[in-house]
């Protein structure tokens, strides 16, 4: 191992962070919990839509439900009705449920009702038969909703992380990282292409990964996480990407 | 969104993001890690082997990634540059630094070996003198630090080591300046951090706590840290930590402790509302020499204003060790009487609160108007009558002043007082009574002399009558002489005997008399005098928080006291 003396590692940024270890930060979850208190719905409602939209799309998909009406539309439908119901997402915060569980159980529940009201109407959408085959279905409807949820996580998350790193005029760690990691190049190759030593080039590399974790931790927070479970939230994302 | 991102990719990206945590047997530059010590304010802490060029151990603090936050970097840099800036036997020394090759930060610095300081204080059962003596030395180092511009901002027992080994005196040393804040541009060796600069030139942006989060440790935070408004935060909130360490390591516990069952954010509360009602009590169960000195200087450096606390670190090592020693302490001085006739001079209206104080302390000027009118009416009256024509009319000249029937007052108390010697007898309570109202009569009519001989009388029949000195008639009497003496110019003397007063009563009171309560006005009186404003609004603001909190206050009390503390407030800038 080669020692240098302090190089100037230290990101300067200037922007609301996540501390923990001693402090008593206002978390995630508490962006939520404020954004509910203070009546701005609006900012809230766009980004519970922006994560989730995607995944509960693919679980209606996967189940018998997906009869019921085209599931990008379901969804809308499902987001309008319940978002739309004071108490709804206080609820959420009393149930201690992570946000995607609870979406989906509202989702199915949601589900259920328009079938009902289809009964009611006389337009008999599916036989009973066909109801239990769809609730039979949820085990695979839930992986695919934790595949689709989990890739939405990452997307979002790099963008975010890319953006970041931008804004610290850190764009060419960012760079660094995606040819390591995501092209599998070693320090030796890049370190010459930015012009950097390889010391260096991981250390940029790091930065870059920090800002990944943040961004991750940013999204899984506001589903509900521990803020000091990163390492297992990170491999369960992974197992829910392979279906696992 | 990455729309493109497909699956191997992302996966990728995702491992990417997995920072492995350094372990025991992970190499930093020349040394090894061999057991996890602890997790700190930026990082991990491992007790490490160099092996070269000398064998020995060390503590290498490595950065810890979990949180993915640059918050962390920023405070692990800020850790490094604060440890590298300071040199004192009482902070341990940094050896060494630099990045692995994964990019992660560390630095090694000297391994103290030692319990927290609270540990060692109990195991070794230190007598308060010497939990008072490793207070002081903890100061010291960290008086050191705000010299070279860094403040600590975590000040708590398990942030203050002692090392004690074969042979070697113990030594306490500070770590984890994991939330230390340094100001750019002042490592030199002035006094650096000092009162309100404490903002600094790299501003709140530099910091590693934003606006609208709490930085520290509930139980030893100062009331500003607690507020969540970081920039305020200065040299004084950490004296204010030292402090409540102090209050820990004498009573059991911090000032404002965390209870079963409750949330931290309430003791941040308590911590804002800076309430010392609770230490004040168990400082004062204590078995201590001196206990009121002592309660003193940890009410100074607790003080909820950080204006009314210890300017700097250095004046709150020295008043401990003044207390150690047996010295007067500082938190409770007052200084010639020289310089307080000049500041008379220039502050007319504390002079004017002062001698409203003199007045208001028994109601003097009240009962003066009453003795005249009351020895115009019955002088020829038989004595009983005149002592039921007095408890009748008494009450309703509450409110009223006339100085210039003062003199006529004198006369009659003084007829008034014979009637009671003659009747009672000359160590009544009922003629003591008396005397007190012809003492303080004689205040109001100007002749302090007189004043203090009759005051002296009624401590000589309190001597008699063997009355300690702690009882609250004669802490009456003392506040009294007091006043007269401040009234005569003797400064020296009024001072004496207000801070005797002051000490007694805090020893031996619950805090609830307003006798303590006038006496301690008058001491903050006597300190606008001599220009010391953050003591006078000390003791205004204490004084009127007990007056107002005590049942059966007399409301004439709580309005001096108030129109004081308006007065000490206007003398202290705010």
């Amino acid at each position: 191992m080669i020692r240098r003396r302090f190089p100037g590692y230290a990101a300067r940024m200037c922007s609301a962070e996540v501390p923990s270890g001693g402090l008593f930060p206002s978390t995630e979850r508490t962006w939520i919990v404020d954004r509910i208190r203070q009546g701005e719905r609006a900012q809230l409602h766009h980004h519970l839509m922006i994560t989730y939209s995607g995944a509960l799309a693919g679980y209606v998909s996967a189940t018998g439900f997906r009869s019921l009406s085209e599931p990008r539309e379901l969804v809308s439908g499902f987001f309008a009705s319940r978002l739309s119901q004071d108490g709804w997402l206080s609820a959420w915060l009393e149930s201690g449920m992570r946000m995607r569980r609870w979406l989906m159980n509202g989702l199915l529940l949601y589900c259920h009702e328009r079938l009902a009201e289809r009964s009611r109407d006389g337009r008999t959408a599916l036989l009973p038969g066909e109801v239990l085959d769809a609730v039979g279905s949820g085990e695979d409807a839930v992986r695919t909703f934790e595949r689709v949820w989990a890739r939405g996580v990452i997307e979002q998350a790099t963008a975010r992380a890319r953006e970041l790193c931008e804004e610290g005029g850190q764009g060419r760690h960012w760079e660094l990282f995606l040819r390591h990691h995501v092209g599998q190049r070693p320090y030796a190759d890049l370190a010459p292409e930015f012009g950097v030593s390889e010391q260096q080039a991981a250390g940029m590399v790091r930065t870059a990964s920090i800002k990944l974790r943040r961004a991750l931790l940013e999204i899984l927070v506001r589903d509900g996480a521990g803020e000091g479970n990163l390492d297992s939230e990170i491999a369960a994302l992974l197992d829910a990407m392979r279906g696992g | 969104m990455n729309a493109g991102l497909d699956l191997l990719d992302a996966e990728r990206i995702l491992r990417g993001a997995l920072i492995h945590p350094p372990k025991p047997g992970d190499r930093f530059g020349q040394f090894t890690l061999v057991r996890f010590l602890g997790q700190g304010a930026s990082g991990s802490v491992f007790e490490a082997e160099q092996d070269a060029p000398v064998r020995r151990r060390v503590a290498v603090k490595v950065l810890s990634g979990v949180e993915g936050s640059s918050a962390a970097e920023r405070r692990f840099e800020s850790e490094r540059r604060a440890l590298a800036s300071l040199a004192h036997a009482g902070i341990a020394t940094i050896l060494d630094g630099g990045m692995a090759d994964d990019g992660t930060p560390w630095f090694a610095m000297e391994l103290v070996d030692g319990p927290p300081v609270d540990a060692f204080a109990d195991e070794s059962r230190l007598d308060a003198r010497e939990r008072v003596r490793l207070v002081a030395d903890a100061v010291d180092a960290v008086e050191h630090a705000h010299r070279r511009g860094v403040l600590h901002r975590d000040l708590k027992p398990s942030n203050l080591l002692v090392e004690a080994r074969a042979g070697q005196p113990r030594r306490v040393k500070v770590i984890d300046f994991g939330l230390a804040r340094i100001l750019d541009g002042s490592a030199g060796d002035g006094p650096a951090v000092r009162g309100p600069t404490g903002r600094g030139a790299d501003g709140p942006c530099a910091d590693a706590t934003l606006s609208g989060h709490v930085i520290g440790t509930p139980s030893y935070m100062s009331p500003e840290a607690a507020s969540s408004e970081p920039w305020r935060i200065d040299a004084r909130s950490d004296v204010w930590s030292l402090g409540a360490i102090l209050v820990r390591l004498l009573t059991g516990a911090p000032p404002h402790r965390l209870r079963e069952g409750e949330a931290a954010s309430v003791v941040v509360e308590r911590a804002r509302r800076g309430d010392l009602a609770d230490v004040r009590a168990r400082l004062a169960a204590l078995p201590l020499p001196r206990r009121g000195d002592l309660s003193a200087v940890l009410c100074r450096a607790l003080a909820r204003a950080p204006e009314e606390r210890y300017q700097d670190a250095g004046d709150f090592a020295a008043d401990l060790r003044r207390w150690v020693e047996g010295h007067p302490v500082r938190a409770r001085h007052v200084g010639a009487a020289g310089r307080a006739w000049r500041m008379a001079w220039r502050h007319p209206v504390a002079t004017s609160v002062a001698l409203v104080l003199a007045a208001g302390m028994a109601a003097a000027t009240v009962t003066a108007v009453l003795a005249a009118r009351e020895a115009r009416a019955q002088q020829r009256e038989a004595e009983r009558r005149a002592v039921a024509m007095k408890d009748a009319v008494e009450p309703l000249l509450g409110m009223v002043q006339l100085t210039r029937l003062a003199d006529e007052s004198v006369g009659a108390r003084r007829r008034l007082l014979a009637a009671y010697e003659e009747i009672y007898g000359p160590d009544d309570t009922r003629t003591n009574s008396r005397r007190i109202a012809l003492a303080q009569t004689l205040v109001g009519a100007g002749d302090w002399d007189g004043a203090v001989a009759e005051y002296l009388r009624l401590r000589d029949v309190a001597a008699r009558k063997g009355v300690p000195e702690t009882h609250v008639a004669v802490l009456r009497i003392d506040a009294g002489i007091a006043n007269a003496l401040r009234r005569k110019g003797d400064h020296d003397g009024a001072v004496h005997v207000a801070d005797r007063v002051v000490l007694l009563a805090d020893a031996v009171l619950d805090g609830c008399d307003q006798n303590e309560q006038l006496a301690r006005l008058a001491r903050g009186a006597v300190r606008i005098l001599e220009g010391d404003a953050a003591g006078a609004l000390a003791d205004a603001r204490c004084a009127v928080d007990l007056l107002e909190r005590c049942p059966g206050t007399i409301e004439t009390s709580t309005i001096i006291a108030r129109s004081f503390l308006g007065d000490a407030m206007l003398n202290a800038g705010r």
